[in-house]
């Protein structure tokens, strides 16, 4: 999913459903899908375009039209830009769920924050190559900053007086 | 066709069409726009009937020949330059990410933006080229003439656009780099064969081909 989901402008939600099942063939069940809208809380926006859906619901209508397409990895680029912070942890529990589902999730991101919320593994790159992997159950229970900590003692910058 | 192709070409032709009947009800809203389209269609009509009248009487000029085939030329050059990047001849971005996704994607994207397409000016070229000669008082059957040559060059031009989105998935970089340099070499090559001189001991031919004029109505002639 990139950072602005790729949507048509002139087709409102449902309609992008139907177009993805279109498209793959999907056929499965109705009430599936309406309950995965109502879990998404898109469900009283079902005739909205693009255009009249908040950043957060665009994301989400992403989401469902992934999961409709059977994926089951999904890779997000800074999924959480842009979001205020209700959209920020409806999404938060949403990508938690999907990965306590069994589905694959990676996210690229900046923001350390979410990331120590969410993450059960984080991978540090620098100049595209991993230089740390860190496992966060370790790190569970520390200050919130840990993540943020770990990841500048590995770039070795940003020192700041407490 | 295989039943996948068919079921997600109707879901994306019927997603387009609602797209479209959408951007056109929000055009039909604004008066600016809708005077915009009144003038439009009269020049239009105008140009069909007037001076379609008009060049009747007139031999067609060698140069006008010479100066589609520039225009033409340049046309495709342009298309071919900015098929990838920011321009109304690049893909959508939602067809990107879900059409060319799907299992028969690259095909349904095929069929529904280069030959639907197509069929689509075909049509409508046609039925205005027709609209016009029953007005100027001929057989309309040759309205079919002009349909052709414009869903020819739709075909032509959404053609090197998907070709270009093609060549960009699968071409190595270097290819994709040295791509615009070779078009824009083989552009003034083309373009330097249209505008030159002739060879000496060789006539300059006459833009009018008695073959193009045989398929035209006699009235043209």
């Amino acid at each position: 999913m990139p950072e602005s989901p790729d949507l048509y402008p002139g087709l409102s939600v449902i309609e992008h459903i139907r177009l993805l099942e279109r498209l793959n063939m999907v056929e499965r069940a109705d009430e599936h899908l309406h309950d995965v809208i109502a879990r998404f809380g898109l469900a009283d926006k079902l005739d909205a375009l693009p255009h009249e859906l908040s950043q957060g619901m665009k994301r989400k209508l992403t989401l469902i039209l992934a999961l409709r397409k059977g994926a089951r990895l999904f890779l997000f680029d800074e999924p959480f830009n842009g979001l205020d912070p209700v959209a920020t942890r409806e999404l938060r529990l949403e990508l938690r769920r999907l990965a306590d589902e069994g589905n694959g999730v990676l996210l690229s991101m900046h923001g350390l924050g979410e990331l120590q919320k969410i993450a059960d593994r984080v991978l540090c790159l620098i100049g595209g190559r991993v230089v740390r992997s860190i496992n966060m159950r370790e790190t569970s229970g520390e200050a919130d900053d840990a993540l943020e900590d770990i990841y500048l003692s590995v770039v070795g910058g940003g020192s700041e007086d407490r | 066709m295989p039943t996948v192709v068919s079921h997600g070409l109707i879901g994306l032709a019927g997603a387009y069409l609602r797209m479209r009947v959408r951007s056109l009800s929000m055009l039909l809203l604004n008066p600016l726009a809708l005077v915009l389209l009144a003038s439009l269609a009269c020049a239009y009509v105008w140009v069909l009937v007037v001076e379609g009248s008009n060049l009747r009487t007139q031999s067609m000029p060698g140069s006008w020949t010479e100066i589609a085939a520039f225009t033409y030329g340049i046309l495709l050059i342009v298309v071919a330059l900015t098929a990838q990047r920011g321009s109304p001849l690049r893909l959508h971005l939602a067809d990107v990410s879900w059409a060319l996704q799907s299992p028969e994607g690259p095909r349904v994207s095929a069929l529904l933006h280069g030959a639907m397409s197509a069929v689509l000016a075909l049509i409508g070229s046609s039925s205005a080229s027709a609209i016009a000669l029953t007005m100027r008082g001929e057989n309309p059957i040759y309205g079919v003439v002009s349909g052709v040559s414009i869903a020819s060059l739709m075909l032509l031009l959404r053609g090197v656009s998907l070709s270009l989105h093609l060549i960009g998935l699968v071409a190595p970089r270097l290819v994709r780099m040295l791509l615009p340099f070779v078009l824009i070499a083989a552009a003034v090559l083309i373009l330097g064969g249209i505008t030159r001189e002739p060879t000496p001991g060789y006539r300059r031919c006459d833009g009018r081909r008695p073959w193009a004029a045989r398929s035209l109505p006699r009235s043209y002639r």
